[in-house]
């Protein structure tokens, strides 16, 4: 994984878009703190940074910095190339991951000045400020994640940034769209089993592996209906409005916003964002590896 | 050496591998011979372990590459038919990368690099981004990573592919001198290539092994149709020798300046 890693990272720090990344994170940041802290005399940097703008600085440059990771070396051969050194598939995806995740948590060091600048102008909530700013990278280690993964999926960098710039939005906009659904138990049930038919054909189209996809449909439709039953028997209202209470909480914008506004690390929405990214690292290692029987 | 057992492979249902059984020595130089879609850079994909096959096994040095990869890749270096470089890195960089993905360390790694540096004549452009190489410079580079490790197989497929003659000869002095102590297996469809640089050719056709035997002895069968090639005398090859000799001067030179 080290000689992956190394090389990504060497590989970024001549390459234009990592320092643009750096630069529009940067400046996104500050010019909020800017803005909502010292134009309106807010001592929470909380709500400068979780306002929208800092999420859609995210949205439009992650596509941006993983569009090359997995694309480029499916165009240029370098995974074939990968796979006849010694080194194993999942080292090679962490390897990359953790290269994404280090240029991306460069700023955000620069970024944990901002509080003590802000600082100086009163008091803040220093526990606060530092709180959102780790949530803000557990945001960002999740979309890329994902964004690595759509990367994965393409010959073609750009269209590896469209697909991820498109997903991206869309999961930001998503709980405001779960937000008008009605709250009826079967419409959950079956959106529910949708979600899980939706997510077998992912692993499907990904991994190529019969049983994979056919223990992700099992699972997850199984355990939805099994618990729908036992709703049903005992009269229960577990079902209603579970479909966007349950699809609200795998959100990583809506974890982040959450954290944000509450002001204490709330473990789930740490556990949560760490998940979404664990399950699409994985689902890049599958894709890959599954390409490797082609 | 490689032991190729049952080899075949399958894609969507169509067979281009069909069963091959083949064993390949140490410190010779193995040609695979075959036209367009005769399976030899499906077989050399195999041998790399880049590709799974369908069924057989293949073991190198002793190692399953399907139940121990990280062991059989351990013994192998390998140049792929289209070398990927990574522009952004330099030749230096580049082979550290491979060098320290099968394991090399510390003195070791430096030592590795530079030895390869000099040997594929790319000490003067180590530092130089690999945009700017030569298409002849980034095929030595591909040999060059190809050595890290100090492997003792070489896969090379289509190693002179897309180069002048001149940059091809040096290809083919290189590969002469790194076969004096390694077993090397070149996939090629230019068959004169393969007869002035091989010990053995396996000949492909429709997935298939058709022949196997040293270069003289197929050119002689009639039923392949191979194209005559006029073997070089051994007093030019003296001449060759001399050549690597005056090369191996040269390295020096770019190394003390």
């Amino acid at each position: 994984m080290g000689a992956v890693y190394k090389r990504e990272l060497k590989a970024y720090t001549r390459n234009l878009y990592a320092f643009l990344f750096a630069a529009v994170i940067l400046a996104v940041l500050g010019a909020s703190m800017f803005y909502f802290n010292l134009n309106y005399r807010l001592a929470k940097l909380a709500y400068a940074w979780s306002n929208g703008y800092t999420e859609y600085a995210l949205i439009l440059m992650i596509p941006i910095l993983c569009m090359r990771s997995m694309a480029t070396d499916r165009r240029q051969g370098m995974d074939e190339f990968y796979r006849s050194l010694p080194i194993s598939t999942t080292s090679v995806v962490l390897g990359k991951y953790f290269a994404l995740l280090t240029v991306y948590a460069a700023p955000l060091a620069v970024a944990c000045l901002y509080p003590l600048l802000l600082s100086s102008f009163g008091k803040i909530s220093w526990g606060w400020s530092y709180l959102i700013l780790l949530m803000y990278f557990l945001l960002g280690a999740a979309l890329i994640a994902l964004c690595m993964f759509l990367s994965s999926l393409t010959h073609y960098p750009l269209v590896a940034a469209a697909m991820g710039f498109s997903v991206c939005l869309a999961l930001f906009f998503l709980p405001i769209l779960l937000g008008i659904l009605p709250a009826s138990p079967l419409l959950s049930l079956i959106l529910l089993a949708a979600l899980g038919v939706l997510l077998a054909a992912v692993c499907f189209l990904s991994t190529k592996n019969i049983l994979v996809t056919a223990i992700t449909a099992v699972v997850s439709i199984g355990s939805i209906s099994v618990c729908y039953l036992i709703d049903t028997l005992k009269k229960g209202t577990a079902f209603e409005a579970l479909f966007s209470f349950s699809l609200q909480q795998a959100i990583p914008f809506y974890q982040y916003e959450y954290v944000a506004q509450k002001g204490f690390l709330d473990l789930f929405s740490v556990f949560m964002l760490l998940a979404f990214a664990a399950f699409f690292v994985v689902l890049s290692i599958l894709t890959v590896k599954a390409r490797a029987d082609r | 050496m490689i032991e190729i057992k049952s080899i075949s492979k399958q894609y969507d249902g169509e067979t281009v591998l069909h069963d091959t059984n083949l064993l390949i020595r140490n410190r010779m130089i193995y040609g695979l011979f075959g036209l367009h879609e005769a399976g030899k850079s499906t077989l050399l994909r195999i041998l790399a372990g880049t590709l799974t096959p369908t069924q057989g096994t293949v073991l190198i040095n002793g190692y399953d590459i399907i139940r121990k990869p990280k062991e059989a890749r351990r013994q192998i270096g390998y140049l792929p038919q289209e070398f990927p470089s990574a522009d952004e890195l330099t030749p230096y960089e580049y082979l550290a990368f491979v060098a320290s993905a099968k394991g090399v360390k510390g003195e070791l790694l430096h030592a590795q690099i530079k030895e390869a540096l000099v040997l594929t004549r790319l000490t003067a452009v180590q530092e130089r981004s690999l945009r700017n190489l030569s298409p002849a410079e980034k095929q030595r580079l591909g040999l060059a990573q190809a050595l890290m490790g100090n492997p003792d197989i070489l896969y090379l497929d289509e190693p002179t592919d897309g180069l002048s003659p001149k940059d091809a000869m040096e290809i083919h002095t290189l590969i002469r001198k790194l076969a004096q102590s390694k077993t090397v297996v070149i996939a090629s469809h230019v068959y004169a290539d393969l007869s002035l640089l091989c010990d053995r050719i396996i000949v492909l056709k429709d997935g298939r092994v058709i022949a196997e035997d040293t270069p003289e002895t197929l050119e002689a069968r009639e039923d392949l149709m191979l194209p005559q090639v006029l073997h070089i005398e051994q007093p030019q090859e003296d001449e060759e020798s001399d050549e690597i000799t005056i090369h191996e001067a040269d390295y020096e030179d770019e190394e003390d300046n």
